[in-house]
């Protein structure tokens, strides 16, 4: 998953400028920087669009809010797998990974996972590592979670525009 | 202009030209194509070629199967009105007639509302204990259509959605989840909002706050319906289009009774028609009324009342629409007969899919 370096319009009156083209292949991402700067438009304008219906990845998205996610999970497991409760995020984070894990096992294809400051974000590294071989976990948080992680900084230039950059760790 | 006025100006409009195209010039094809030109041109003017044409985008579909279906009854030589053998050219001319009629409904209720906006019925002097289903009503409509769509796009994330082989019953249940996430969500907004209008109105107008609530649950079921039967509007050859609206009418009698069983599915489906296809909007209003009402007399059922009584509910919704449609001159024993096998499908599905929601429901807290 490749997005192109250049001016990417999010909402009308706000864009990002991509400084250098930027990879999602594979290991971790972090997304560096303030409130405001960008950082869940970046997950749901410009990764998810791209990902969504593309068969060549098995895409998970873990939302900051949970609350409407919960609902379409919790719906979505009542009618296919009833005997599962999801009572809240913690369910349906682990119903999530559950359904990643059948779906790999019966088709395996790469794995990107997208968390926007998810409070179950260790839990969610640790079930990656130990069961599915090809993930790439691309996830925005303020503190430093995992150290391994390559940083995407984001630095608003104006109100109307912030500058993404991938430095070299 | 003031709300009021024009409210009544523009409904003397619309009684004026369905009296016109459906009553008293309903076989005239020049009067037909008069109003089609100038229903066309009116709403050019009105809402400009983009929104027009996605106007006309959904009636095509439609318009076209219609067409198939009359050259079908040609080549079949089904009988006339007159009882004679009808040949290719007159079911032809027949069918344009009634394919004119039918897009002049459609037109005109489509002019209707853009005459009128729904902040303008907010403005009209109506009581408060009338105004307050106007209020809910447009919060649920626009929260229903938004939240569908972010229901969809969370479920299109879930891995399993994503596998590359779905079998129709694997992609029937993804469908279903979506509409029961849907319930879910408008079950919660409606009692939140509604007994916040509740307060409201006891706090401005005096009276008692915190009554039973069943106005806006009843309300709610109202828009899930039409919206259940508006988000998937697949058009079918004759008349109609399926969708998942008697899916809903069926959970709602099993699962809130006749009285909301029989307001939901008559008055849910009748404004989806009005919205869609306007023309089927009296027989939908009594005939889903009714298969509501009929699928609610399971609610306080065990066992086998609640498999017997939504399907007699959908029995009756075949039967109802096949026997309307055919004693409606504007539809017509054409529409009534090319319907028929449809509505079996769309009842149907209607049972399967209302009992595994009510099922389903078991687990979510609605």
């Amino acid at each position: 998953m490749i997005i192109e370096a250049g001016i990417h319009q999010i909402w009308p009156g706000f864009d990002l400028q991509i400084a250098s083209e930027l990879h999602f292949t594979s290991g971790l991402t972090h997304l560096q920087g303030p409130n405001g700067v960008g950082k869940s438009s970046f997950l749901t304008q410009l990764l998810l669009p791209r990902l969504v219906k593309n068969p060549a990845y098995y895409c998970l998205y873990f939302e900051q809010q949970m609350q409407l996610q919960i609902t379409a999970v919790k719906a979505y497991a009542a009618l296919m797998k009833p005997r599962v409760q999801v009572e809240g995020e913690a369910d349906a984070v682990d119903f999530l990974l559950q359904d990643l894990l059948r779906s790999y096992e019966a088709e395996p294809r790469p794995s990107l996972v997208l968390m926007d400051e998810s409070l179950h974000a260790e839990r969610i590294k640790a079930f990656l590592d130990e069961n599915i071989p090809d993930y790439s976990l691309v996830f925005s948080s303020h503190g430093e979670l995992f150290p391994s992680a390559r940083s995407i900084v984001f630095k608003p230039l104006s109100s109307s525009r912030s500058l993404v950059d991938a430095p070299a760790n | 202009m003031p709300p009021q006025i024009k409210l009544i100006l523009s409904l003397l409009l619309l009684l004026s030209i369905l009296a016109v195209t459906l009553v008293l010039f309903l076989d005239s094809l020049p009067i037909q194509l008069a109003f089609f030109g100038a229903l066309t041109l009116a709403l050019l003017f009105l809402k400009g070629f983009k929104r027009w044409l996605q106007g006309f985008r959904l009636m095509l579909p439609f318009l076209i199967s219609l067409s198939l279906v009359y050259l079908m009854f040609g080549v079949l030589k089904i009988k006339t009105q007159e009882a004679d053998p009808g040949s290719i050219s007159y079911w032809l001319q027949f069918g344009l007639g009634r394919i004119l009629l039918f897009a002049n409904s459609v037109l005109t209720f489509q002019l209707f509302f853009s005459l009128i906006s729904f902040d303008e019925l907010l403005s009209l002097p109506l009581k408060i204990g009338l105004m307050k289903y106007v209020i809910l009503g447009k919060i649920l409509f626009s929260n229903a259509f938004n939240s569908y769509q972010d229901i969809g796009f969370h479920q299109s994330l879930i891995p399993s959605q994503q596998q590359s082989k779905q079998r129709f019953s694997q992609r029937f249940k993804a469908r279903l989840a979506a509409v029961l996430a849907l319930l879910f969500t408008l079950s919660r907004e409606s009692r939140i909002k509604g007994a916040q209008i509740d307060n409201r109105i006891a706090a401005c107008h005096g009276g008692k706050s915190g009554g039973t609530g069943q106005w806006y649950l009843n309300l709610g079921y109202v828009v899930l319906v039409t919206v259940a039967t508006m988000i998937i509007p697949i058009p079918i050859p004759g008349g109609g289009f399926f969708n998942f609206g008697d899916v809903m009418i069926v959970f709602i009698g099993l699962h809130a009774g006749r009285r909301a069983g029989a307001l939901a599915g008559g008055i849910g489906s009748a404004i989806a028609d009005l919205l869609l296809f306007p023309l089927f909007a009296p027989i939908t209003l009594l005939v889903k009324g009714l298969e509501g009402w009929l699928s609610g007399l399971g609610h306080k059922s065990s066992g086998l009342g609640r498999f017997l009584f939504p399907l007699s509910g959908c029995a009756l919704m075949v039967g109802g629409y096949f026997l309307g449609e055919w004693a409606l001159p504007q539809l017509g024993k054409a529409v009534a007969v090319a319907d028929l096998g449809v509505n079996i499908v769309q009842g149907l599905v209607g049972f399967v899919g209302g009992r595994a929601l009510f099922e389903a429901a078991k687990y979510l807290d609605i």
